[in-house]
């Protein structure tokens, strides 16, 4: 296989990771660090720190050696000009004095200081850039299981194998390529378990998902996996595992000694060198210094040997002074003179990796025996096994010298002189230590650095570490891409049964939370929205328009008690609506607060067709549904609104265009403003609501949603001959607004009672009871402080929603809504103000760009205030 | 002619069209053998919206849905006549059929809802949120293929089967006609 | 927050799915005084412990139940439909 770094073609074999093809091919540099930009070699070979993150086709920190090589994949390095071999920005280690612990809290004492200096130092420091337009298919997977086990070691593998036999759905987490854990590159750990491996691959109610990782463990046993590449079309897959038991299984992991020069290309964790080796068959280097206790030193000795990896010497790490070289390391200089040697392998303390159990809530404590941090008091339905519990965890005590250059944290560049100047400053516990200096806050998330960092604490403050404590665990841990955690892009879409004939009309459209609808129709002219909007008033004023409210809420009511229930969470009365009537209906809460509005039309004796407004069905329905809680009350809701394609044919002319498709007698005598009939229009049955939202003579007319484009296609056409013209949002909103109906919402919020807002005559308080009696009565009794009024502008504009309303110089309210209205040939709209200016004729004054213009209040509608074309 | 949410994203597909009952559907895309061996070996989705849906508040004789407490649903083919006291809600959804060896996979993609053979047997339905929009789902295999209805309000058609294909791309799942779904009726 | 709440209807669910509606409170007699429905309408007890609370399965039966809710832990040790216990 072949793939590109840095533009050149870099041979690899078969199951090789990125970073273990670029060792072979003599890479040694992998990354420049976040600060200082020293160089960065392979360190855990395990995807735990942060020294191997490069940019793959484009992806930002990708862990190298964690990543399959995929053919013909792009590399580059990040961080790093002009070259990882060269890096300018290098130079910034030997200002390093400049740059003490808490460097930013110490320089940019001023918001101006930062200002000056913030690009430049964005620029220098950090890691990898972000790609503007993501390249990458991210998925979401679910899944369910009894037992979950985090980690494909012997242990995880022991616990998945019992769960299965018991007869769980196991799903078993691995991170790695391959089951067996340490066995896989640790010889002496026992000999790879290939009889279990068959035995759980063979297991038809064990999922293994290899390749992933668990970055956080939330209420109720719900485990974040991140999967890479679940299949050819993917770069990573979100699976949402369910689980009723947890079972931590994540071993320990080795971490970093400190030292000067710890850093260096060529320091490795003996892990590492374990795993280049055994994995991928690579000799880390020629001539080696080990470091470390007896307990592990003598496995890698017998390791290296077997490779043909000279030995140069056995180093306790308080015996070095420093590592030599510069980017590579050159040798080791002791008390006793110097070791040149390539490479140094770093025995370190093991720590068990039981993150998720604090996140889920356990607690993690010191344990002098293994000298780490041990998980205890487990949350109910997680427990721990193997490495992660410390089964075979047995550390000894580390030297901690101090140093600018023995680096504790790799992440962020913080060295062991650093967190000692940090405890001496002050913070000395070590969450605020954490802060200060950033230690445990980067992209390895604590891993390589935390026990560390407690050490030297603990030491500088002659604290115990068990004392000192840990830092809080915090999911996600590892990070994910913020990709993967959005996912596929699929908004949904809700679309009314017309939606193509809309489009086929030139709709440009808006959103109304999931909705579409047509704002305006451009058609086919150049024409602007004023214009167009302004086209489409016309018609519905002049002659005929038809606007789509397929997304009105509709709800079905019926049963026996349906008049009862409506009386009883609306304010008007329902029960005495008579069969073939519409009424205005308003709800209010206990509060007497405007909740929503439409219309209630009574089809038939025991039923009742309701709407809402778009917004609030899902809401409306649940308010009915738990008012009829406990009642007995005979009563079915249905909610029908996708069933029901609704349109509004409005306009002088609307009778003639529907008179030509229905046998119903549309004269204002048969069929008045505010009745409904149920009937046949073009043969499609509908329900008609002769009701005027716009202030004309019109119908609302529902059909079935699979019937719905003909029949708007079928008035489209017999409407020709009138100047029929569709009409969106834009135009419905400017008509109704000049007829002065409110929309519940915009111009009402969550304070406002129906007489604030003018509407006291849809509030029945003689009925027995309602939702919000008591409040309402006592609201209608008090002086309310706001009103909602209507405004004629005196000048040219129109305010924008919120616009401020000025009396003597002072602000007295705001506005809701406003619009050009042709029929006033000025501005007008509507507003809340103090109850004093809410008198016809009253002068208030309107902020408009800045400028005050003087407006006429007025209680009455814009247009035809009497109703008298909504009757015609 | 009745036309389901779908219709014009089946004729972007090239579908070719018949009338049953006086509905507008997709007797086929490709070809309805190719169609019925995709189902037999991955997986494959079909547009069922013209089937008869009523919403009851009691239990009616023959088989139904149960919903939840006091709610049930009884699917039909059109035409037949409405059981006592029942609501029609034909119109209100759009509604899919899901089916072949790959469906759990698919279905895995977009939703949370447990339907594994124990968490959800055959001719049982269970309601979740899938592609995040609420869907009942209810499981009929047919015969020895696992297939599942799945509902969802009728607006949302159209963005809900959009997103089946799209997590069904990587078992190749493909859009059936009338043809091939009836092809599985015996 | 993702624990589980057990729906009478439809078994085990991530809180995602529901609404939430609310403790459950005392009903009020319609008649009773201006002071009692601005309590009922503002007030809340908020206990630490142990709540009977409102959930709206809005994500599957769509139907409101009860929940009996550890405020401390988010643990829901039992829940049922409305009329089940009055």
């Amino acid at each position: 296989m072949k793939f590109h770094f840095r533009g050149k073609p870099i041979e690899a074999k078969l199951g090789d990771t990125i970073a273990a093809a670029l060792y072979r091919n003599g890479q040694r540099i992998f990354s420049r660090s976040f600060k200082y930009h020293r160089p960065r070699g392979l360190l855990c070979v395990s995807g735990r720190c942060p020294n191997c993150l490069m940019n793959v086709d484009g992806v930002p920190n990708v862990r190298t050696c964690i990543t399959p090589v995929r053919e013909g994949m792009r590399v580059k390095a990040q961080n790093a000009f002009p070259s990882l071999e060269t890096d300018f920005l290098s130079v910034t280690q030997r200002f390093d004095w400049l740059m003490p612990v808490g460097w930013y809290y110490k320089t940019f004492t001023h918001p101006a200081m930062w200002h000056a200096a913030e690009s430049t130092i964005r620029k220098a420091a950090g890691l990898g850039e972000v790609l503007p337009t993501p390249r990458t298919e991210y998925e979401h997977a679910w899944m369910h299981a009894d037992t979950a086990v985090i980690g494909g070691g012997w242990s995880g593998m022991q616990a998945a194998l019992a769960a299965a036999d018991r007869g769980e759905q196991v799903v078993l987490v691995d991170d790695q390529t391959a089951l067996g854990g340490e066995t896989r590159y640790r010889k002496r750990a026992g000999e790879i378990p290939a009889g279990l491996i068959r035995t759980i691959h063979a297991a038809a109610n064990v999922k293994i998902l290899q390749s992933s990782y668990c970055f956080g463990l939330y209420e109720g046993n719900l485990l974040g996996v991140l999967q890479h590449s679940p299949h050819p079309g993917a770069a990573e897959r979100l699976v949402h595992l369910r689980a009723r038991h947890t079972v931590v299984a994540a071993g320990a992991y080795e971490t970093p000694l400190l030292f000067p020069n710890n850093d260096l290309c060529g320091v490795m964790l003996s892990t590492g060198v374990q795993r280049l080796l055994r994995l991928y068959d690579i000799p880390a280097g020629k001539r080696a210094v080990i470091v470390g206790g007896p307990e592990r030193t003598a496995e890698v000795c017998s390791d290296l040997r077997e490779a043909g990896i000279d030995i140069i010497g056995l180093l306790d790490p308080a015996q070095i002074v420093a590592v030599i070289g510069s980017g590579s390391v050159r040798g080791v200089r002791t008390r006793s003179g110097s070791l040149p040697c390539d490479l140094v392998v770093v025995c370190g303390p093991r720590i068990p990796d039981a993150g998720l159990v604090a996140q889920a809530g356990g607690k993690i404590e010191w344990s002098d025996a293994h000298r780490a941090f041990l998980p205890k008091a487990l949350p109910t339905d997680v427990s721990v096994v193997g490495d992660a519990a410390g089964e075979t965890v047995g550390n000894t005590s580390v030297s901690l010298p101090t140093s600018k250059r023995a680096f504790v944290c790799l992440c962020t560049d913080v060295s062991s002189k650093d967190l000692c100047d940090g405890v001496a400053e002050g913070f000395d516990q070590i969450e605020t230590l954490k802060r200060y200096t950033t230690v445990t806050m980067g992209p390895c998330q604590g891993r390589m650095c935390q026990l560390s960092a407690i050490e030297v604490c603990a030491h500088e403050t002659g604290r115990s570490a068990g004392q000192t404590g840990v830092t809080t665990s915090r999911p996600p841990n590892p990070g994910v891409t913020l990709g993967v955690l959005a996912g596929p892009r699929h908004h949904p879409i809700r679309r009314t049964p017309m939606h193509y004939a809309h489009e086929t009309l030139g709709a440009v459209w808006m959103d109304m939370s999931d909705w579409k609808r047509p704002r305006y129709y451009e058609g086919s002219s150049s024409a602007g929205e004023k214009e167009c909007v302004l086209r489409e008033y016309r018609a519905v004023r002049e002659s005929v328009g038809l606007i789509d409210v397929s997304t009105l809420g509709k709800l079905d009511v019926r049963g026996h008690d349906s008049g009862k229930l409506l009386d009883k969470v609306y304010t008007h009365r329902f029960s005495d609506l008579r069969p073939g009537r519409v009424r205005y209906a308003l709800m209010c809460d206990d509060g007497g607060i405007v909740l929503d509005d439409g219309t209630i039309s009574r089809l038939g004796d025991d039923r009742y067709f309701v709407t809402t407004t778009s917004g609030n069905l899902d809401f409306v329905h649940q308010w009915l549904d738990w008012h009829l809680i406990g009642t007995g009350w005979d009563v079915h809701i249905v909610n029908v609104t996708a069933g029901y394609g609704a349109m509004n044919l409005a306009g002088p002319k609307s009778r003639d265009v529907l008179g030509k498709l229905t046998d119903c007698d549309l004269s204002s005598h048969a069929f008045p403003y505010m009745a409904c009939r149920e009937a046949q229009v073009n043969r499609i049955p509908v329900v008609l609501l002769r009701i005027g939202f716009v202030g004309e003579t019109g119908w609302e007319i529902h059909c079935p949603a699979e019937a719905a484009e003909e029949l708007w296609q079928v008035l489209m056409e017999e409407g020709r001959e009138f100047g029929i013209r569709p009409f969106g949002v834009e135009a419905q909103r400017l008509l109704r607004l000049e007829k002065r109906h409110i929309i519940v919402g915009v111009d009402t919020d969550a304070l406002t009672n129906p007489y604030e807002a003018d509407m006291g005559w849809a509030v029945k308080l003689e009925k027995d009871s309602f939702v919000g009696k008591v409040l309402l009565s006592h609201a209608g009794k008090e002086q309310s402080r706001e009103r909602l009024i209507g405004f004629v502008l005196q000048g040219p504009g129109v305010p924008p929603d919120g616009a401020a309303v000025v009396v003597d110089g002072r602000p007295a309210g705001r506005v809701t809504s406003s619009r050009y209205s042709p029929a006033k040939m000025a501005g007008v709209g509507l507003a809340w103000v103090q109850v004093s200016k809410a008198c016809e004729g009253a002068s208030i004054e309107v902020r408009i760009d800045g400028k005050l213009v003087q407006a006429t209040v007025t209680m009455r509608p814009f247009y035809d205030p009497e109703g008298a074309r909504l009757r015609q | 002619m009745k036309r389901s949410a779908l219709f014009h994203l089946h004729q972007r597909a090239g579908a070719t069209f018949v009338e049953y009952h006086g509905w507008e559907l997709p007797a086929f895309f490709a070809s309805p053998q190719q169609e019925r061996s995709q189902v037999r070996e991955s997986v494959g989705l079909a547009d069922l919206s013209h089937l008869a849906k009523f919403d009851l508040k009691v239990k009616p004789e023959g088989h139904c849905w149960s919903l939840g407490a006091d709610h049930y649903l009884v699917i039909t083919e059109p035409r037949l006549d409405p059981p006592p006291g029942a609501t029609d809600v034909t119109s209100v959804y759009t509604s899919f059929r899901l089916a072949g060896p790959r469906t759990r996979d698919v279905l895995n993609k977009l939703t949370s809802l447990n339907v594994a053979d124990a968490a959800l047997p055959n001719r049982s339905c269970a309601q979740s949120s899938l592609a995040h929009v609420h869907t009942i789902v209810l499981r009929e295999d047919m015969g020895s293929i696992p297939a599942f209805h799945l509902l969802v309000s009728r607006e949302y058609g159209e963005s809900v089967w959009e997103a089946i294909v799209h997590a069904g791309n990587e078992f190749h799942l493909c859009p059936l006609g009338l043809e091939a779904v009836q092809l599985f009726r015996d | 927050m993702s624990f589980l709440i057990p729906c009478p209807n439809c078994g085990r669910r991530s809180v995602y799915e529901f609404r939430f509606g609310g403790e459950v409170q005392q009903a009020l007699a319609a008649d009773a005084s201006v002071a009692d429905w601005i309590n009922y309408r503002f007030n809340r007890l908020n206990v630490a412990g142990m709540q009977t609370e409102w959930w709206f399965h809005r994500s599957g039966c769509r139907q409101w139940l009860k929940a009996v809710r550890n405020t401390i832990s988010n643990e829901v040790v039992e829940s049922f439909l409305p009329g089940e216990r009055e």
